[in-house]
C-alpha cells in the first residue's frame, strides 16, 4: 500500500471517529474528567 | 438485517450536521432544564436527552431539545427523530410519546427495536428531572 493511501485511510478515519464522538455524550464525560466506571448506569 | 433508508438519512444527517439536529447539552443544573441519561456503555447505547421548558397556560412546554448519543446508527437516529418530536409539545404531549412512534417514523428493524426503548425512557427521565425542579 502507497503512503498516500495509508494518509488518505487515517485522514478519512480520524474524521468519522470526531464526528461520532462530537455525538457522543461519553466523550463529554471523558473530557469533564468523569471516571466512566464510576458511574451507576441505568439500564431497562 | 438492513437499516431502511430513513434511519440512515436521519444517521447520516445527524452526523453531518450536528447544530442543526439539536446536538449539544446543556448544564443541568439549571432550573429550566430536564436531563435523562439512559442505557449503558456494556450495553452498547447511551443516550442523554435535554429539555428545555417554559410554563404556558397552567402547563409547561418544551421550547428546546438537545441531546447526544453513543451507540449505532439506529441509537443516534432514534434520538434525532424523538428530539423532532418532542419541540414544542407540553409535557403531558411529550409523556404520550411512545417507542412504537419512533419505530414508525423510521422503519426501525426488529432487532433495532430496543433504540426506540431507550429514546422512549430517556424523555421519562427528562421530564421527571424538569418536573422535579418546579
Amino acid at each position: 500500500m502507497a503512503e498516500e493511501e495509508i494518509e488518505y485511510t487515517i485522514g478519512l478515519v480520524r474524521n468519522a471517529v470526531e464526528k461520532l464522538r462530537e455525538l457522543s455524550p461519553l466523550w463529554d464525560m471523558y473530557k469533564d474528567g468523569v471516571d466512566l466506571d464510576t458511574i451507576e448506569w441505568s439500564t431497562s | 438485517m438492513a437499516y431502511s433508508k430513513k434511519v440512515i438519512d436521519k444517521f447520516e444527517k445527524t452526523l453531518q450536521e450536528p447544530e442543526k439536529h439539536s446536538v449539544g447539552r446543556w448544564n443541568p443544573s439549571e432550573s429550566d432544564i430536564g436531563t435523562g441519561m439512559v442505557g449503558a456503555p456494556a450495553c452498547g447505547d447511551v443516550m442523554r436527552l435535554q429539555i428545555k421548558c417554559e410554563p404556558r397556560n397552567n402547563s409547561h412546554v418544551i421550547s428546546d431539545v438537545k441531546f447526544k448519543t453513543y451507540g449505532c446508527g439506529s441509537a443516534i437516529a432514534s434520538s434525532s427523530e424523538l428530539v423532532d418530536m418532542l419541540k414544542g409539545k407540553t409535557l403531558e404531549e411529550a409523556k404520550e410519546i411512545k417507542n412504537q412512534d419512533i419505530v414508525d417514523a423510521l422503519e426501525l428493524p426488529a432487532i433495532k427495536i430496543h433504540c426506540s426503548v431507550l429514546a422512549e425512557d430517556s424523555i421519562h427521565q427528562a421530564i421527571k428531572d424538569y418536573e422535579s425542579k418546579i
